[in-house]
């Protein structure tokens, strides 16, 4: 029965759970409010952090030691080269490449591979609806991911004598771009995380002052009863964590719900295809999942500071 | 048990309302506090049950100085005290029941302990029909009644009421005190302040009169109503303050 439906009674229905009218008015909806927000903020924060981590995770654990070699389906002049042409290229590059001490492993990417790889720049060039002439790829794997630039050098020399135009790519350059602008925004997102744990921290700390001036006689009446100062805070840290507990996990489902749509729109603009793939694994979501209940703990923490602190105050 | 020596109160900067204020209440005494309107019978009361800390001189109670006392110890002194507010001090969020039901929640009691010992009391003080009523909606003189019931349910060692008849009529103003009579015989001090003299005339206890700041100690001057009634003799429990 509602406190409403209690009042307009005048009988209570059943004993009520807390001493203090905690329940009483809307500051504890807007509270619960607040938390919830919060944990969906948080746990989005989180989620956007953990993603791109793994996302970087997967660019540099690919592409790092990896190296391609690009022969281009047109010369110099603009003419462009015939299948059996690449082929014989394709393999003079391989087997120079296998000989190399700085490659442990050099393997020729197949045409329809290639054209599956360019297909969501240029649809239709997979299925063969576009006919346009593709560069033959080598993908080798680097001795050692850091390759001294002397190695490199002697590399693409022996490179050039079979073909000046061939292109040597360790993709360290653009990778180590892209490696910082995640890493960039990883650490905004995790700014994002302390900034949302600070901010509800001392919007829970005002808002628990604010109820024990408001309860202030209550609170007093307690004490004058024997209630030591731990049975006061214990009414208050009882009321918190229920608020949280079911703040929270609204909090966090409306995140997971969130991402759920964020998956479905990437998958709908066959984003997919772009980027590696970016699902959160278990380890993920068992952070995510813990990261409104730490929330709770901390705000637990918070409430016990503020509670004893205003109450030793008191009488 | 409890002795007051040199006591003043001031509230801020202003005169002092209670000034060399010195009295011993012994274990088992029953004591009526009396005195003009602003007399400070109120404030007296407070500094009693540890509702604030005097200005000046000494408070001992239960063998502990109470400017000396850590918070925890506060605590535990302040549970054996039962306080009947003048202005009820009830919770308007619980029920009856609840209310009575706190100060054994305080102390940790079981459920099913203060389930019959709350139910029996408030039968007891008339009040069994009304065990889920929210105080708002019951009268002056039946929120007084959940106010003692609250103050003696744990039989505090020192019970103190501000005026606890003010508001009933005299049949149930008779039995109460009747019940504070019980309480005392059964070893709770009692200090009752009233101005209500014609209830005082009834009951032959030790009167502790403020005016002008001081305390006046007199002792019982005739056979109280109670006594020639029961016909025990209760000048032995009376306490030289």
């Amino acid at each position: 029965m509602s406190l409403f439906r209690e009042r307009k009674l005048g009988v209570a229905d059943r004993p009520r759970r807390y001493d203090l009218p905690l329940e009483k008015g809307s500051g504890g909806r807007f509270l619960g409010a607040l938390v919830g927000l919060m944990a969906y903020l948080l746990v989005l924060s989180l989620g956007t952090a953990i993603g791109l981590q793994s996302l970087s995770d997967r660019w540099s654990s690919g592409l790092e030691g990896k190296m391609t070699v690009e022969i281009p389906a047109l010369t110099p002049d603009g003419a462009p080269r015939s299948k059996e042409t690449l082929d014989r290229l394709a393999q003079r590059t391989a087997s120079l490449l296998k000989n190399s001490l700085l490659i442990t492993q050099a393997e020729i990417q197949s045409d329809s591979e290639t054209r599956a790889l360019l297909s969501p720049w240029l649809p239709g060039l997979a299925d063969g609806d576009l006919d346009l002439p593709v560069p033959r790829l080598i993908n080798a794997t680097l001795a050692d991911p850091n390759p001294g630039e002397n190695g490199l050098k002697n590399l693409n020399a022996a490179l050039y004598d079979i073909a000046p135009d061939i292109r040597l790519e360790t993709h360290k350059d653009w990778l180590t771009g892209i490696l910082r602008l995640t890493g960039t925004m990883e650490a905004a997102a995790f700014l994002v995380v302390i900034l949302i744990g600070v901010t509800t921290l001392s919007a829970i700390a005002g808002a628990v002052h604010s109820r024990m001036a408001e309860y202030r006689d209550e609170i007093e009446l307690l004490h004058l009863m024997g209630a030591g100062d731990r049975y006061i805070l214990r009414q208050f840290q009882r009321y918190m964590l229920r608020l949280c507990v079911i703040a929270g996990l609204a909090g966090l489902l409306a995140a997971a719900l969130t991402f759920r749509i964020f998956a479905h729109t990437m998958s709908a603009d066959s984003l997919e295809n772009v980027t590696p793939e970016a699902g959160f694994g278990a380890g993920a979501w068992i952070v995510m999942c813990a990261a409104p209940l730490i929330l709770c703990g901390i705000t637990m923490l918070t409430v016990r500071q503020t509670v004893l602190g205003v109450l030793r105050k008191m009488p | 048990m409890i002795q007051f020596e040199h006591v003043g109160l001031r509230y801020g900067v202003g005169p002092e309302i209670l000034s060399d204020i010195s009295f011993t209440l012994e274990p088992g005494s029953f004591h009526f506090l009396s005195g003009p309107s602003g007399a400070g019978k109120t404030s007296l009361m407070s500094l009693l049950y540890l509702g604030r800390h005097q200005t000046r001189g000494l408070i001992n109670m239960f063998g502990q100085n109470t400017l000396d006392a850590p918070r925890g110890q506060l605590a535990a002194l302040r549970r054996k005290i039962g306080v009947v507010f003048q202005d009820f001090r009830l919770l308007s969020h619980l029920s009856a029941f609840d209310n009575v039901a706190l100060p054994l929640r305080i102390l940790g009691r079981p459920e099913k302990e203060i389930r019959n010992n709350v139910q029996e009391l408030l039968e007891w003080v008339g009040l069994g029909d009304y065990l889920k009523s929210l105080p708002d909606t019951l009268s002056g003189g039946q929120q007084q009644r959940i106010a003692i019931a609250r103050a003696v349910i744990t039989r505090p060692r020192l019970l103190l009421a501000d005026e606890p008849t003010g508001n009933l009529d005299d049949a149930i103003g008779y039995r109460l005190m009747s019940l504070f009579e019980q309480l005392n015989r059964m070893g709770t001090t009692i200090v009752i302040a009233s101005h209500n003299e014609g209830m005082m005339d009834r009951f032959e206890h030790t009167r502790l009169v403020l005016g002008g700041g001081g305390l006046d100690v007199r002792p019982p001057h005739r056979e109280g109503l109670l006594s020639r009634l029961t016909g025990k003799d209760k000048g032995e429990r009376e306490t030289r303050a």
